[in-house]
């Protein structure tokens, strides 16, 4: 074991002074390996579900523990779960899906607010967060409390209720996870009934928040009874007896800096050697394989808008 | 075959770790559109090959050999990125 070890790790005379792991024959081996094993695993994963997938746990309830959870450790009060906020998330993440786009505003100019007077909410002050590509209701709301602007709509006072749409679906070609979080308070729209006035502040491209000083435009069309009936399930609850990602995460992150030590160690020893062959170019290598790790963290993570 | 060498081209490596960051930043500004991340990262593993291989044209040091190297490095960098992208993701 310990001969195997030196040969793969070492530079000696038996493998020629390059370590085996680097070793084209091997690396072609690693590349082949690489190929088959994404195809065989994404085949697994369309034919067994159950067996090999994404593991998911995001639920409303979940969600509004947490974001009162942090409320309550910033000195707020509690949002209450309103039900005609989750039908107008629902609806909100049924049109992103149908319409393909990832936005608060549709490409057909329709704004997030025109989902909550669809759904019986006239509100005073309302807000939208929208989150996709994440495994856990923790991770969603981490990172919503990690970006000022998502931050700032969970730690409102202006607010009062909340409401949650949890779905899957395709969006730009990807099967997602997607989570819209639709914050209101309508406890002044109810005392004032005439004129309205609309501020619409973004502090950035990821969050919006709109104050109404007044409207009351009841929405006489649509029955929010009928509605909330056909509301979603209130989560993606998914936990397949291998998580995928998990897996491929782990194998990616074995070999990768089983390759960085192998170059690593090819090249501090040879330098005390004083002895330079291809190890000269090692430092390239590991540089561009550090950032290929990068890059699996970045092409990871879900995404918040 | 061997060759002492104590050159250690600084300017180089602070070249090749700005491409290599420049590949990274645009792979997040990408987010969450993964067919532009995978060309970003199929470009930035480019930059890296024709990068390493220009350096070497310019030291007088290039072969066939160094050329198979970083085209073969190259492409385990991708392919892990597919296995991931396929395996994990299952794009």
């Amino acid at each position: 074991m310990k001969e195997i070890l030196h040969h793969l790790f070492i530079p000696r005379e038996s493998n020629n002074y390059r370590v085996k792991l680097l070793h084209q024959t091997t690396l072609l081996l690693f590349i082949v390996f690489f190929i088959i094993g994404g195809l065989l695993l994404n085949l697994t994963k369309t034919k067994y579900p159950s067996v090999l997938g994404i593991s998911t746990n995001v639920t409303s309830e979940q969600l509004i523990t947490l974001v009162n959870q942090k409320r309550q450790e910033n000195g707020l009060p509690p949002l209450s779960f309103s039900p005609e906020l989750a039908v107008a998330a629902r609806d909100k993440a049924n049109d992103m899906l149908s319409k393909n786009y990832w936005a608060h505003n549709s490409p057909d100019g329709k704004t997030p607010w025109e989902f909550f007077k669809e759904a019986g909410y006239n509100y005073v002050y309302a807000g939208e967060n929208l989150a996709r590509g994440f495994n856990t209701s923790l991770d969603v709301t981490n990172a919503w409390m990690a970006s000022p602007t998502h931050r700032a709509n969970m730690l409102s006072s202006n607010y009062s209720d909340v409401g949650f749409a949890v779905v899957t679906g395709n969006l730009s070609g990807e099967e997602t996870v997607l989570v819209v979080e639709e914050f209101g308070n309508r406890a002044l729209a109810a005392l004032s009934p005439q004129g309205e006035s609309r501020s619409l502040s973004s502090s950035s491209n990821n969050s919006q928040e709109i104050t109404l000083k007044k409207e009351v435009a009841v929405n006489p069309n649509r029955s929010v009874q009928s509605s909330l009936k056909a509301s979603p399930p209130s989560g993606v609850k998914n936990l397949p007896l291998v998580d995928s990602l998990h897996l491929t995460t782990n194998i990616v992150n074995f070999i990768i800096l089983m390759f960085i030590l192998a170059l690593i160690s090819e090249t501090i020893i040879l330098e005390r050697r004083k002895i330079v062959s291809f190890a000269e170019h090692n430092p390239d290598h590991i540089l561009f394989l550090i950032s290929v790790l990068l890059m699996i963290v970045i092409l990871g993570r879900g995404v918040i808008l | 075959m061997y060759i002492k060498s104590n050159n250690i081209d600084l300017e180089y490596y602070i070249s090749l770790i700005f491409i290599l960051s420049l590949g990274l930043f645009f792979i997040i500004l990408a987010s969450p559109n993964k067919n532009l991340q995978l060309i970003l990262v199929l470009l930035t593993t480019l930059f890296y090959i024709v990068f390493g291989l220009a350096h070497h044209l310019i030291n007088h040091d290039l072969n066939i050999k160094v050329v198979v190297q970083y085209v073969i490095i190259g492409a385990l960098g991708v392919t892990v990125i597919f296995f991931f992208l396929k395996g994990g993701l299952g794009l």
